[in-house]
């Protein structure tokens, strides 16, 4: 009766680029404006505030499940989780106008185990500098915004991890 | 006066110019999908614009939560995946609103789509997914910088079309005209 529902599982190509481009370079962004406010709950309804960050290397990734680069470069996320963790750098991933169901079924897919925040009514994302998803910044230990990265990234390339040390250094 | 060979050779500019305008552009069909796309580089700037078929825009935008006639009208609604790329070494303006087809208007924009969406009831989750996946009308890229969604251009199926394209490259105008685009058919 519906035809179309045969390809609701495929759906997300309709977003995919036919070569997918996971970008290699990053933005730095020279003038390093300060992060914009961020006070949102995971889904054990834990408050997280980007003010308890200060004194840390912070990413910042902003994503939604329907999006494929979002969710190409999620499990490439969590391996430069599992190494940067141990240098107290900390990463944040927003995600933009879903529910709680639709991104705990994600994370059966995808396991990850940094915070995924819920920016359910997008308050959040429409203070950043935000212009696709996704969009990840690099906040540096000041609380500004030393890098940003529009597309998917693999975040473990050893480029990412040591630019990300390198903004621990005074 | 203007010697003959001089006038010979603006007839040959003025003849050409057209080609010159979209001489960095390419298409290409996805015989599976039975889809066509063109493919812009010119001036730093990387687009390509590719025919979504009915049924994949209806399946995106049902898992989203949109209702059965507001998937019906957006599948009707000449859907193109975009994406922009900047090649160049200076930033690179993108600006939507100043995209042209040869009617003269430009795509229908997120930002008309939006009040009508909430006006047919749409749920806030599936306006929020909207917004996030159509392209953004308005974005400065940084060289390198690349971005992706969707181009409703709203124009009837089979629709043939040329579109002018408008950009800023360091901060000077360019332009470039996509000749003989097409809406995806439908068939009756």
């Amino acid at each position: 009766m519906y035809p179309h529902r045969a390809l609701i599982p495929f759906s997300l190509v309709l977003l995919l680029p036919a070569f997918t481009w996971a970008g290699h370079g990053i933005t730095p962004l020279p003038d390093r404006p300060p992060a914009p406010p961020l006070e949102l709950k995971d889904l054990n309804d834990q408050r997280y505030r980007l003010s308890d960050y200060h004194g840390h290397v912070l990413l910042v990734n902003f994503w939604a499940t329907w999006c494929p680069p979002c969710r190409k470069e999620m499990p490439s996320m969590q391996r430069a989780w599992e190494v940067l963790k141990k240098e107290g750098i900390q990463f944040l991933a927003v995600n933009v106008g879903e529910d709680e169901e639709r991104v705990f079924s994600f994370l059966g897919e995808y396991p990850v185990d940094f915070p995924l925040l819920l920016d359910q009514d997008s308050r959040t994302i429409e203070r950043w500098p935000v212009r696709g998803l996704p969009t990840t910044f690099i906040i540096d230990p000041q609380g500004r915004i030393a890098y940003r990265a529009i597309g998917g990234r693999a975040w473990d390339d050893a480029f990412f991890l040591d630019l990300m040390r390198h903004l621990k250094k005074p | 006066m203007i010697a003959p060979v001089s006038l010979l050779a603006r007839l040959i500019l003025i003849l050409a110019l057209p080609n010159l305008a979209t001489a960095g552009v390419r298409t290409d069909w996805d015989p599976q999908r039975k889809v066509r796309g063109w493919l812009l580089d010119q001036e730093g700037l990387h687009l390509e614009l590719r025919q979504i078929e009915p049924d994949r825009v209806r399946a995106f935008f049902e898992a989203r939560g949109f209702s059965r006639p507001i998937q019906d009208r957006l599948a009707r609604a000449c859907v193109f995946q975009t994406v922009a790329r900047n090649r160049g070494d200076r930033p690179l303006a993108l600006d939507q609103h100043r995209w042209r087809l040869d009617d003269g208007r430009p795509p229908h924009l997120k930002e008309a789509w939006l009040p009508w969406l909430k006006g047919q009831g749409a749920p806030k989750a599936a306006r929020i997914a909207f917004r996030w996946a159509t392209f953004p009308t308005r974005q400065v890229f940084a060289p390198g910088d690349y971005n992706w969604g969707l181009t409703l251009f709203d124009r009837p199926p089979g629709t043939r079309f040329a579109l002018r394209l408008h950009w800023r490259q360091g901060g000077e105008d360019r332009e470039a005209t996509i000749r003989d685009m097409q809406c995806i058919p439908i068939a009756p």
